[in-house]
């Protein structure tokens, strides 16, 4: 539905996105994770016409991408992009107009959306009245007011408390379930690994990792073992395969790996009469990350 | 992309209308048509029906000889007034006389040219009933002129009547070409009005649209290209419609006047209050009806430019008040535009071939082309072209407005925060040497600005006191010395302010240094003193060889090098003038100007380099007098003038040596061929034998001592070229905007500012 192909742009002599290339099937999700510049929302300003990529080929229905075709993507940028001037309702019709909506067809949805997200009494209030939450739901509300085919959601969970994010995560699946296509990026990880099939890392603008998510998992042989007990760390510390040990609370440890191997190694080196819990787990997305993109990502 | 250009414009205009403002704005609008059309109707309704507000103004009239009682009472016949006569020439109180009423006393003499009249009022009398007593009271004159010197009212004509004078012009034939002419400039103004409303509106659009950032999810709907159509038109539509409603509702005001008039005027009413309309239908022909049409078909287009090129210029913004300016930059560029067509379309001139090319430019043809058509100048083909050029140009500014404008609302994001991060610490303290030069070139610039403006505004203020303070004085002193009085003033006060401004500025840590290094000098006070006595003699020998080897360079030159330029304008015929001339050109130079140039500006300017400032301090002293001839050697004696206070550390010596050079000039014209020019000359010239004999010992004594600094000062130009960028950071003294207005506004001065001043007085 969504094919990128070798997309290069470059700000002056610094190159902002570089020969990435990736592919969104009707119905699936992508998540782009990125450290902040990394490039991400450059791509997505590609993807709708706002910036002209300098080479690179980004077709939509295996069409390029033109001011109609913008009318079946919806698109929620990473600053809020709101006139605090004006009413969420103006504010709607105004964007509608820009959809080629009539102001009948916004009303409707925008009634519609408004219950769905509980906050039906900020319709004539002005967006600068709104907190930092609402207004992300109200940006949120704009992307999808046209039914669009293609969301593009930036950043669609900051600012928001944990109950919204649930809120916005069960519409993002149900939309999912009615065929739409999604493109989303965020910082938070949980996120990404709970609604994506599909993932795309990027830094400095470059592919770091591109595919199933399931699949990299599966291929990342790195696991963690937790471990509670009072135990002689400086000993498996020696083992080989273990990369490194981390204290989290008093007698509580978590033990990278290198792979399933080491996992009977380690074992063997543990008092039995000590320990108290010891369990394997698999490499979270956080960890393939940071091991990937070699920086602590947390905002 | 046509479907979505025209959703957006509706939209937009939809909620320009539905607007609560809007609506105030147009009961406002009907409000005043209709009140102003029908209020002289209205009150004139009133009047025939004896209905009135407030009283009715009441004349009282004193008139022994009946000079004017009758021609008064004939004259205003019809109006609402009542005239009644007095018998008795009364004095009148404050309190004896109402608001609403007017006593007239005449005064009737047997000369007929002294009558005169003596209008009593409580708050001031109308033009209108003043004139009315002007005309009566010189006809009551003529009257008796005519008897006295036995001449008919016919031959009285003949004296007063004005000649006529036909003016035919062979270039153009209009007949009405003056007062279109003036019609038209009224109709220019309503145009900028019109340009200021759309401007500031497209201007407050986009800046606000750019600064919510809600552009980056507009421009993903639609194109740059078709957001600027949008945009423009919407607006444009907008101010259409408001101007339909405005035209309906004078319609209506009108409609309402001839209702008016058709119930309640009665045949023998004066028609005044009724609009007369046939002055203007009498005017409208042919040209005129395509002067509309031509006008309202470039205003339209002129407007679409430069609604573009305002959306381009708010879009390179960041906040709204930047946009705002630039809304009064183009107005003022369109207002300059329109003055400039005044100049080369007038009913007095046949059009050059200049005339025809600036009649093709965009913008410019909106002001030139009808006014053309108007006065009978135009031709078809000249009119055909700068059409098609104006739009052929709309389409362009179009295709190229939508990519300067994608350019510029997008701007915030991308390029300058890249910028700024491949910004190295080097390229940052390059900035802040810019910042720190550049205000020094704002310092210097601005005062230099004060300057010239309270130099030249100044004595034109105070020359308004010149006769009042005579009549303070009762005359005692004499019209030239007041004016010389305040000139010194002025002279003190454009000196003053900006020696203030500069000292504002001048590092007041460094200053704290200078008073502890002062209080050990005060202890040597008395050698400091003696050591400026010292300077000032060893300068002025420097200062007369500067002063006779420039005068022969500028006299060979053909130049004529005078040191006075207010000669002219000295009085020196009195002992009080004598003395204000001597102040003005020897004492009050020497005390303020080295205020300002050594005492502030070489203090805020030492810390930047010794030799800066002494070049910065000298270039100012020859800039401060304001005269090409002089500042040659203004220049080089303010070299001298400033190595002598950084040496001695304050301004006394040179202010001592200014007094010197500039008094012995003004005594020798004030003494002119008495013997006292030669006493003076005599020791005008012991002192400069003085000062070379101490120049000679000077010299001496410190021989040894000059070495050992030299070598010093080796030392330490080779550390300061290591340490610092060298001359190159001066450069952004000139990176300041004032600074350079300064600099254009002392060379034009410096060579216009004697002619001026020769011409104003």
């Amino acid at each position: 539905m969504l094919e990128v192909k070798n997309l290069v742009k470059k700000f002056g002599s610094k190159v902002a996105v570089n020969n990435i290339s990736f592919k969104v099937e009707k119905g699936k999700i992508l998540g782009v994770l990125g450290r902040n510049g990394a490039g991400k929302s450059t791509i997505f300003r590609m993807i709708l016409n706002i910036i002209k990529q300098d080479s690179g080929i980004i077709n939509y229905m295996d069409k390029e991408i033109t001011d109609i075709t913008t009318d079946e993507i919806g698109y929620l940028p990473e600053e809020g992009s709101l006139i605090l001037q004006y009413s969420v309702y103006e504010q709607c019709v105004y964007y509608g107009a820009l959809k080629s909506m009539s102001e009948e067809e916004v009303r409707e949805n925008l009634i519609k959306w408004l219950e769905r997200f509980n906050i039906t009494q900020y319709l004539n209030m002005k967006i600068k009245d709104l907190s930092k939450g609402n207004r992300q739901k109200i940006q949120f509300i704009i992307a999808i007011l046209h039914n669009p085919n293609l969301i593009i959601l930036d950043e669609p969970f900051s600012g928001l408390d944990p109950i919204s994010v649930d809120e916005l995560k069960n519409v993002i699946i149900e939309l999912k379930k009615e065929g739409k296509t999604i493109v989303f990026s965020s910082h938070r990880m949980d996120h990404v690994e709970m609604l994506c099939e599909d993932i795309l890392i990027i830094d400095s603008g470059k592919e770091i990792m591109y595919g199933n998510l399931n699949e990299i998992k599966k291929s990342y042989q790195k696991q963690n073992i937790s471990i509670t007990g009072n135990i002689d760390i400086e000993k498996i510390k020696n083992i080989n395969g273990v990369i490194e040990v981390t204290n989290i609370l008093e007698n509580n440890y978590n033990i990278k790996i290198e792979n399933n191997n080491v996992v009977q190694d380690v074992l063997n080196e543990i008092d039995k009469k000590e320990l108290l819990r010891f369990s394997v787990l698999d490499a979270s997305l956080n960890d393939i990350f940071i091991d990937k993109v070699g920086k602590s990502y947390e905002e | 992309m046509k479907s979505k250009i025209i959703s957006v414009v509706k939209h937009t205009v939809e909620k320009n209308i539905r607007n609560k403002w809007f609506i105030v704005l147009n009961v406002l609008l009907l409000i005043v048509s209709i009140v102003a059309f029908n209020f002289n109707t209205v009150s004139n309704i009133l009047k025939n029906n004896n209905i009135s507000f407030g009283e009715k103004t009441e004349i009282i009239i004193y008139d022994e000889a009946n000079l004017i009682y009758d021609n008064l009472t004939k004259m205003l016949e019809g109006q609402d007034i009542n005239l009644t006569r007095e018998e008795n020439l009364k004095e009148y109180s404050k309190d004896e006389l109402k608001n609403n009423q007017i006593v007239v006393q005449v005064k009737n003499t047997e000369k007929a040219e002294d009558i005169s009249a003596k209008v009593i009022s409580q708050e001031g009398v109308s033009a209108t009933y003043i004139n009315y007593i002007t005309e009566a009271l010189s006809k009551a004159k003529i009257d008796r002129l005519s008897k006295e010197y036995n001449l008919t009212l016919e031959d009285i004509n003949k004296f007063t009547k004005t000649p006529n004078i036909e003016r035919v012009m062979l270039s153009v034939d209009n007949k009405d070409a003056d007062a279109k002419y003036g019609m038209q400039t009224i109709f220019n103004y309503l145009i900028f009005f019109i340009l200021l409303l759309i401007l500031s509106k497209i201007a407050n659009d986009v800046s606000q649209e750019k600064i919510s950032k809600s552009i980056e999810y507009v421009l993903t709907s639609i194109s740059a290209k078709g957001y600027l159509i949008a945009k423009v038109l919407s607006i444009n539509l907008t101010f259409i419609i408001q101007f339909i409603f405005t035209v309906v509702y004078l319609l209506i005001g009108l409609f309402l006047n001839s209702v008016l008039n058709m119930y309640f005027v009665t045949p023998n009413m004066e028609l005044n209050a009724n609009i007369d309309l046939s002055v203007l239908t009498s005017m409208i022909d042919t040209n005129m009806v395509i002067y509309f049409l031509v006008t309202f078909v470039y205003l339209i287009f002129t407007i679409l430019i430069l609604s573009v090129i305002q959306a381009v210029l708010s879009s390179k913004t960041t906040n709204i008040s930047e946009a705002g300016n630039a809304t009064i930059l183009l107005v003022v560029i369109n207002l300059i535009v329109y003055i400039l067509s005044t100049f080369f379309v007038t009913p007095l001139k046949a059009p050059t071939a200049i005339t025809y090319i600036l009649s093709c430019i965009p913008i410019v043809s909106m002001y030139f082309v009808p006014t053309m058509i108007l006065i009978g100048q135009a031709n078809i083909i000249q009119v055909v072209i700068s059409t098609i050029i104006l739009i052929v140009s709309v389409v362009v500014i179009f295709k190229y407005g939508a990519i300067w404008f994608k350019n510029g609302v997008l701007d915030y994001s991308n390029k300058k925060k890249d910028k700024k991060q491949e910004e190295t610490i080097d390229t940052q303290k390059q900035e802040l040497i810019k910042r720190e030069y550049s205000k020094i070139g704002y310092v210097i610039g601005f005062s230099v600005l004060l300057f010239i403006v309270l130099q030249i505004g100044l004595p034109y203020i105070l020359s308004i006191f010149t006769s009042p303070i005579n009549n303070l004085f009762n005359g005692k002193i004499s019209l030239t010395n007041i004016s010389t009085i305040l000139r010194q003033i002025s002279f003190i006060l454009s000196l003053l302010v900006p020696a203030l401004f500069v000292y504002s500025y001048v590092d007041k840590k460094s200053e704290d240094n200078l008073k502890q290094k002062k209080q050990i000098e005060k202890l040597n006070k008395k050698i400091n003193i003696k050591e400026s006595i010292k300077y000032v003699l060893m300068a002025l020998p420097i200062v007369a060889i500067i002063q006779i080897v420039l005068s022969i360079i500028l006299e060979k030159l053909g130049l004529d090098y005078e040191i006075l330029n207010t000669v002219d304008i000295l009085n020196l015929n009195s002992n009080f003038g004598t003395i204000l001339a001597f102040i003005e050109i020897a004492v009050l130079p020497a005390i303020f100007e080295e205020l300002y140039v050594r005492g502030a500006m070489l203090k805020f300017t030492k810390k930047y380099g010794a030799k800066f400032a002494i070049i910065t301090t000298s270039l100012l002293f020859a800039i401060v007098h304001l005269n090409i001839s002089q500042s040659v050697f203004a220049f080089l004696m303010g070299i001298i003038l400033s190595i002598v206070t950084l040496k001695t550390g304050n301004i006394l010596a040179s202010s001592m040596i200014h007094l010197l050079n500039n008094g012995y000039a003004i005594l020798l014209m004030i003494f002119e061929n008495s013997s006292m020019s030669y006493v003076i000359n005599v020791i005008y010239l012991l002192l400069i034998i003085l000062g070379v004999l101490f120049i000679i010992i000077d010299f001496i004594k410190n021989k040894e001592k000059i070495k050992k600094i030299k070598n010093i000062n080796k030392k330490t130009k080779a550390k300061i070229t290591k340490n610092e960028t060298g001359i190159k950071k001066y450069r952004y003294i000139a990176y300041d905007y004032t600074f350079i207005l300064a600099c254009i506004l002392c060379t034009i001065l410096l060579f216009t500012m004697q002619r001026i001043i020769t011409i104003l007085s």
